[in-house]
């Protein structure tokens, strides 16, 4: 599985990132669980959804919310409407910034045959009006499930930002960036405590999706509700450690 | 100096947990992200910083900082207040940003 792709919505992503690309791009690659998680919005989850269907490749709606310390964290929903409301939510606390897309880049609206269907005009890129922690606990009442972010990177990260996770965090997993080889990835596992530790690969452009930047779950099949199962660690499902398959 | 002193030559200052007094405070350091903070700022300096998360005062516990100032105005979350509370932290807010707070600091013979 793969927990944290972007599409042509989020500014920084190229334009390769369209709806039918990233799902033939995870077929081919043998990952059948992702999440959409463009920045501060979940504009471009259906288009995925749609395009996804007969594929094999099951689509998660999510964004990934950058915090008012600037930490980024990936929120996922259990459905599109789940989706819809809690991007309603993130929206309202969104500076009111207008994205500049010569500077930025374009955020673009997509239906699931890469059809522009609108431009998203306030630049997405921004932190929003709540904490990380804020974040974390609204997650969890849409029924949501959420992940600290690229938490080795020394910028948008809750550790690097925060120093350290306190032990009471309701967070259900840490990513890891997918660029780390085992023996750094080994290091990071102090700082998740007990929690799942993930691998994804923040792609920006497909050929950043790949086997190589993915986390292997046992799951009854793979869906939300599965993996949030496996993050609980119930009924034998559960998230292998991502680098057992692959060394340096 | 004093951190009784350093307050009171401050304007603007609100003191959420009066702790140490009498401490004697030589050094400053300013920052807000924690893991930098962790891993450059001296031991016993005054911190300034607009960071007002729970996570504050393990840091400050970590390097025995003896007084943070909140610049910017920034209120201190309650759990950060509990914590400093609770490690005897003196914990303040200052109406200036971190720029000024540092000029000012500097100029009362706060250096490093």
């Amino acid at each position: 599985m793969d927990l944290h792709i972007h599409t042509v919505l989020s500014p920084c992503a190229e334009l390769d990132m369209g709806a039918p690309d990233i799902i033939s791009c995870c077929k081919e690659k043998d990952i059948d669980l992702i999440a959409i998680t463009d920045h501060n919005s979940a504009l471009n989850c259906e288009a995925l959804n749609r395009a996804s269907t007969g594929s094999g490749v099951e689509v998660i709606c999510g964004l990934e919310v950058q915090s008012s310390e600037d930490i980024h964290v990936l929120c996922l929903m259990p459905d599109l409407v789940k989706a819809r409301a809690f991007e309603e939510w993130v929206r309202k606390l969104l500076p009111p910034y207008r994205n500049i897309p010569d500077k930025f880049g374009d955020q673009f609206v997509i239906d699931e045959d890469n059809h522009v269907i609108d431009e998203c005009e306030i630049l997405l890129v921004q932190g929003i009006d709540a904490t990380a922690d804020e974040i974390i606990e609204k997650t969890r009442s849409f029924g949501g499930l959420s992940i600290l972010a690229h938490i080795d990177r020394p910028a948008y990260s809750y550790v690097a930002v925060l120093g350290m996770i306190p032990e009471n965090l309701e967070v259900d997993a840490v990513e890891l960036s997918g660029r780390l080889t085992a023996s750094e990835a080994l290091l990071w596992l102090e700082k998740a405590g007990k929690r799942p530790v993930i691998r994804s690969s923040d792609a920006h452009t497909l050929k950043d999706i790949g086997q190589e930047r993915t986390t292997m779950a046992l799951l009854g099949k793979p869906s939300f509700h599965e993996l949030s199962l496996a993050l609980k660690g119930v009924d034998g499902r559960k998230v292998l450690w991502p680098w057992d398959r692959n060394s340096p | 100096m004093k951190i009784r002193d350093i307050l009171g030559n401050l304007e603007g200052v609100t003191i959420y947990v009066a702790a140490g007094e009498d401490v004697e405070i030589t050094s400053g350091f300013v920052g807000d992200l924690l893991s930098f903070v962790m891993g450059s700022a001296p031991e016993k300096a005054l911190w300034v910083t607009i960071q007002n998360h729970v996570n504050v005062a393990a840091v400050a516990l970590l390097k025995e900082v003896p007084l943070v100032l909140l610049a910017s105005g920034r209120v201190p979350s309650p759990e950060l207040k509990d914590q400093c509370h609770k490690e005897g932290i003196a914990l303040a807010s200052i109406d200036m940003d971190s720029f000024e707070v540092c000029g000012r600091l500097f100029a009362l013979g706060v250096r490093n």
